[in-house]
């Protein structure tokens, strides 16, 4: 089944409630970057981000039969995400031998079988001194409070409207202003002398 | 500088970042910033944080990431309970009405095998009158033949 390309999210899902695998297929096809890159964002691990994301897009798939075309796909989905974050933090914060730290450590670039966006520099120095600079940043993404560092991800990396965030973290389009604006101001002086 | 002004300035911090100002309040910011070296090297450092973040590399997704999570799908079925859920709906409601059907019913029938026993049980007593009337009626024939 060849799906049309003008086929939004709310019609794909109206298929997937009646079990139809070729649409979800699609849906993970179009939505996997950024719920890849939003997780990765958050928890610091590629493998990791990989592993939650197919369990968010098993939960979309059995959750389907509860969504209703009128919230916008991707808000429901990242509410998804969110809470998959949030139940990833405090497994962690459980078993305390799975620090994030320990999955961060500076100078971590990634996993082999990820390729990255950044065209790898051919000057090694360079290479390390930029992976230093992104585990730097990542981490102090990474210790925002959890409501903080979604708006930080959905806003910046994702190009979000406040008002959108305001639904995935069902709160207030001036509780979003508020959560980005601290974040910001965290992050001005945790990245001090980097930019 | 005005500390009130600059206060509110840097409210506005984040909406001037993100495009949410209105032309008016765009260009009153952007003034204030002009002429105010304190205000001017926040906004810079908070907008350079944010430009910053672009910094940090995102990783692709590996290659079969779809067919994998498509495989996910059936290692962890559904629990039975939801995946059955709106035919287990279906038969609550059908059992629950056989229930209270079957209830009704059998409360019916006390009442009327209550009714009907009442009915038997003064259509005897009637019969048994009859009897005496009849014992009375043999007595007067007897009487009256004058066996007595």
């Amino acid at each position: 089944v060849v799906t049309p390309p003008e086929t939004n999210d709310a019609e794909l899902m109206q298929r997937v409630k009646r079990g139809d695998r070729q649409a979800f297929r699609e849906l993970v096809e179009r939505h996997q970057r950024a719920v890849i890159n939003s997780i990765y964002r958050s928890i610091g691990d590629s493998w990791e981000a990989e592993d939650l994301a197919q369990r968010v897009f098993v939960q979309v798939y059995r959750a389907a039969p509860r969504y209703k075309p009128t919230a916008k796909f991707t808000t429901w989905l990242f509410t998804i995400v969110h809470n998959t974050v949030l139940n990833e933090y405090r497994r962690r914060s459980r078993h305390a031998a799975e620090s994030l730290d320990a999955l961060t450590a500076p100078g971590e670039g990634g996993e082999p079988g990820m390729s990255f966006a950044d065209a790898a520099s051919p000057d090694p120095s360079r290479e390390v001194a930029r992976r230093e600079l992104q585990a730097l940043i990542r981490a102090a993404v990474e210790r925002l409070p959890a409501q903080q560092r979604m708006a930080v991800i959905l806003c910046r990396y994702e190009g979000w409207p406040y008002e959108d965030i305001a639904k995935t973290l069902k709160c207030s389009v001036a509780a979003v202003k508020s959560l980005l604006h601290r974040a910001r101001l965290t992050l001005k002086e945790e990245l001090r002398g980097l930019y | 500088m005005n500390t009130m002004h600059c206060n509110h300035l840097r409210e506005q911090f984040a909406e001037r970042l993100d495009g949410r100002l209105d032309e008016p309040q765009r260009e009153a910011f952007d003034r204030h910033v002009a002429v105010c070296p304190e205000c001017a090297r926040e906004w810079q450092a908070y907008a350079a944080v944010w430009q910053t973040l672009t910094r940090v590399a995102a990783p692709a997704p590996s290659v079969g990431f779809v067919e994998r999570t498509l495989r996910r799908l059936d290692e962890a079925p559904e629990p039975l309970l939801l995946r059955w859920r709106p035919l287990v709906w279906r038969w609550a409601l059908v059992g629950s009405t056989a229930i209270v059907m079957a209830t009704s019913g059998w409360l019916v029938w006390q009442r009327v095998q209550s009714q009907r026993a009442a009915e038997i049980y003064a259509s005897m007593n009637h019969m048994e009158f009859a009897e005496d009337f009849d014992v009375i009626e043999s007595l007067d024939l007897i009487e009256k033949q004058g066996r007595l």
